[in-house]
């Protein structure tokens, strides 16, 4: 099986190649050509678009396809075609199944039921035995079946066990991995504690919870060392904080999820339950500071943090709605259109998309040379987007009329693994 | 414009000014109406109101549908006791059903901020929010306006002060937009616990001082202890009923030590001797009734003018 990426511009600064446009011919999942101009062998797939960019396969650092437990919401085989429509060649799957992943049976299961699947699972495991925020897992034996992180998919409240588990996997590759957000300030929040909040009478999150959470967990990551990846930031202080952790050297690395770099509280005005995310969107100022962080390299990832939902359990009141979006298709071009075109930009946007999630994980960064394999993404930042509606969750946010302008470009064409 | 600007009334915000002041041209007709021998107009008799409450009220229940009869519309109401949202059922599911049996325009109460905006959304009908959560009362707002407009004339740069639990007061939000509109000067007043941290973005000052804002307003709308809502994840808002009453009660003895008269109001249900004594519900500085009486002729005219948008 030949393909050949005709006239595409080479994003991936590893590459003698970076910033050129080359001729890309990939043969048995190799790159068997890199040159100016390549013959286009006979039964050869051909993609040629102009003015497409080609980069290493981009990974989602956090999605959750509900499956197993609630399959209906979306199903690991439609969520990674959903990731390959959003450009994603490898997704790591987080924590959200029923039963949870705590055990390397979970991890086995994951893994051999994507194995054939449009883009490629990376598992996490469970910080905790079966989440529950007390004894830590079998994180030795789960580390060696495949998981690449542990994680509760949230706070970990307890402060020994963030000790133990960052003492006990020191020396991995696999970082342990919390959302830093103490919830203890008040009882069910729902959005940003702010002006918006005050207005329509919801209990707000403030922005506190998630500082105070980063200041408590780099204490104790210096102290004990290890590897601590923030999973989602959110506030400004907060990528001030890891950008002082990050300069004194600590082994720390955060993300932040696209649409926390789009969408401010004030979107959330007509109570539409869509953008009830956690943590949430917070203001003005903290996306900007956010979409700073992420120019600077100081936010490591830019993840979807896909949260499907099924009509049943979305269309309903505010209060009642569930936290996530339907997010792995749009995390390109929204990201772009909050960060904006300029070529440094845009190259903040790959590297957030490619060597940033890989360097989170202690994974290498496949290179875009001759003889590597393919592992690749292939996007138009100019083309029109137009949501490919591929995963099967309703909570899809609209973009149009937003707080922040939706510039509607951005797509991911292909990939190639 | 003798029109409303909006189709719904989800909250006090998205009203202008305009719409306001058609709201209490037509409560004051209905107010000469319903001190009349018979009480009754015919505007309403083709339209058929549901009153959807799925939190308890008495007297704004009791409002709303006896203006709803003195308007001569056909009226059923409901309580979430009583309903098959006890049963798992939806909101949308529940409102629709109701909506099948014809019904024209629903008055609704509903635990949740953005429930009745939630609904305008995705039912066809007319949505009046008589109370969402700790989001807007958009009603008691404009009766307790139009009740200070019968006592003070304009409420042009009046000082007028809204004191208790401003936290979990859906009246709070709704008073503080409507007096804004109509140029008055606000203030809060309360315990830091029971006022939002970021109050002061609505154009408010706030004091935690009672005498002080006291000394300063001309009106001082005394808010309700809700006593179900004080606390949150086993920690209280304040310490004691006592100390609160000691220390933001409204009594006597504070109004006596004022150089000028005050206008007292409240929303009810008073808790007598927490936020306010007795001897100052009862004094003649209150207008806690005209409120109640005002509130039938401000329900009225907000659903004869949202019925003639139709």
């Amino acid at each position: 099986m030949e393909t050949i990426i005709k006239g595409v511009t080479i994003a991936d600064v590893g590459s003698a190649h970076h910033g050129k446009q080359r001729d890309v011919l990939i043969k048995n999942g190799i790159i068997a050509g890199l040159e100016e101009h390549i013959e286009t062998p006979a039964n050869a797939q051909i993609w040629d678009e102009p003015g497409s960019r080609l980069s290493t396969g981009w990974v989602d650092l956090q999605a959750d396809f509900a499956d197993p437990g609630n399959e209906q919401k979306e199903g690991l085989e439609n969520g990674c075609r959903a990731a390959q429509a959003g450009g994603f060649t490898h997704v790591v799957l987080n924590v959200g199944q029923h039963p949870v992943p705590d055990n390397k049976g979970a991890i086995a299961y994951l893994q051999s039921r994507s194995a054939e699947f449009a883009s490629h699972i990376w598992p996490l495991a469970s910080l905790s035995q079966g989440q529950k925020g007390e004894q830590l897992s079998e994180m030795y034996d789960l580390a060696a079946g495949g998981a690449v992180g542990f994680t509760d998919d949230g706070p970990v409240n307890r402060t020994e066990l963030l000790r133990r588990a960052l003492e006990y996997t020191t020396g991995m590759s696999t970082p342990v991995i919390t959302c830093p957000l103490n919830l203890g300030l008040n009882a069910h929040p729902m959005m940003h504690e702010g002006e918006q909040s005050t207005l329509m009478g919801v209990v707000g999150n403030p922005s506190i919870s998630e500082t105070m959470r980063i200041k408590r967990d780099l204490d104790i990551l210096r102290y004990t060392g290890g590897k601590l990846h923030f999973s989602c930031i959110s506030a400004a202080e907060s990528v001030s904080l890891i950008r002082l952790a990050k300069a004194e050297g600590l082994p720390v690395t955060c993300a932040t999820s696209a649409h926390h770099m789009f969408f401010i509280d004030e979107d959330l005005a007509d109570f539409d339950g869509t953008l009830k995310v956690m943590p949430p969107f917070r203001s003005e100022t903290d996306r900007k500071a956010l979409c700073e962080g992420v120019l600077d390299g100081t936010i490591d990832a830019i993840i979807s943090d896909h949260r499907p939902e099924d009509l049943e359990h979305h269309d309903v009141e505010f209060a009642l709605a569930p936290f996530g979006l339907t997010s792995i298709e749009s995390v390109y071009p929204v990201a772009l259109s909050a960060l904006g075109t300029t070529e440094k930009a845009q190259a903040a946007l790959i590297r957030a998309l490619t060597s940033g999630p890989r360097s989170v994980l202690g994974m290498a960064v496949p290179s875009i040379e001759v003889n590597q394999p393919a592992d690749l993404t292939w996007y138009h930042p100019e083309k029109a987007w137009k949501s490919p509606h591929v995963s099967h969750g309703v909570n899809r946010a609209s973009y149009s009329g937003r707080q922040q302008g939706f510039q509607g470009t951005g797509t991911p064409l292909g990939t190639l693994r | 414009m003798n029109k409303l600007s909006v189709r719904h009334l989800i909250g006090i915000r998205g009203l202008c000014e305009n719409d306001i002041e058609l709201i209490f041209q037509a409560a004051k007709e209905f107010k000469e109406v319903i001190n009349r021998p018979i009480k009754k107009v015919p505007s309403l008799r083709d339209l058929t109101i549901a009153n959807l409450f799925f939190e308890n009220s008495t007297r704004t229940r009791l409002s709303f549908e006896l203006a709803q009869k003195r308007l001569s519309a056909d009226v059923v109401s409901f309580s979430a006791g009583s309903s098959s949202v006890k049963k798992g059922e939806t909101l949308v599911d529940t409102v629709n059903n109701i909506l099948a049996m014809k019904v024209d325009l629903v008055v609704m109460r509903h635990p949740h901020p953005g429930a009745p905006q939630f609904l305008a959304n995705k039912v066809d009908t007319i949505i009046v929010n008589a109370g969402d959560g700790t989001h807007e009362h958009p009603t008691q707002a404009l009766l307790d306006a139009f009740s200070l407009q019968e006592k003070l004339g304009t409420l042009v740069n009046k000082n007028i002060a809204i004191i208790g639990d401003i936290r979990h007061s859906r009246v709070a939000i709704s008073n503080i937009l409507c007096l804004k509109l109509l140029g008055a000067n606000v203030r809060v007043c309360g315990p830091k616990t029971l006022i939002p941290k970021h109050i002061q973005s609505m154009g408010v000052t706030v004091s935690h001082n009672l005498d002080e804002t006291l000394a300063w307003c001309d009106v001082a709308n005394m808010l309700r202890i809700q006593q179900e809502r004080q606390e949150s994840q086993g920690v209280s808002y304040f310490p004691s009923l006592r100390e609160y009453a000691s220390s933001f009660g409204l009594n006597k003895a504070r109004l006596d030590k004022l150089d000028n008269e005050i206008v007292i109001m409240h929303p009810g249900p008073i808790n007598r001797g927490v936020e306010i004594t007795s001897d100052v519900a009862d004094s003649q500085h209150a207008i806690i009734l005209d409120q109640v009486e005002n509130g039938v002729a401000v329900r009225m005219a907000v659903l004869y003018l949202l019925a003639s948008m139709q």
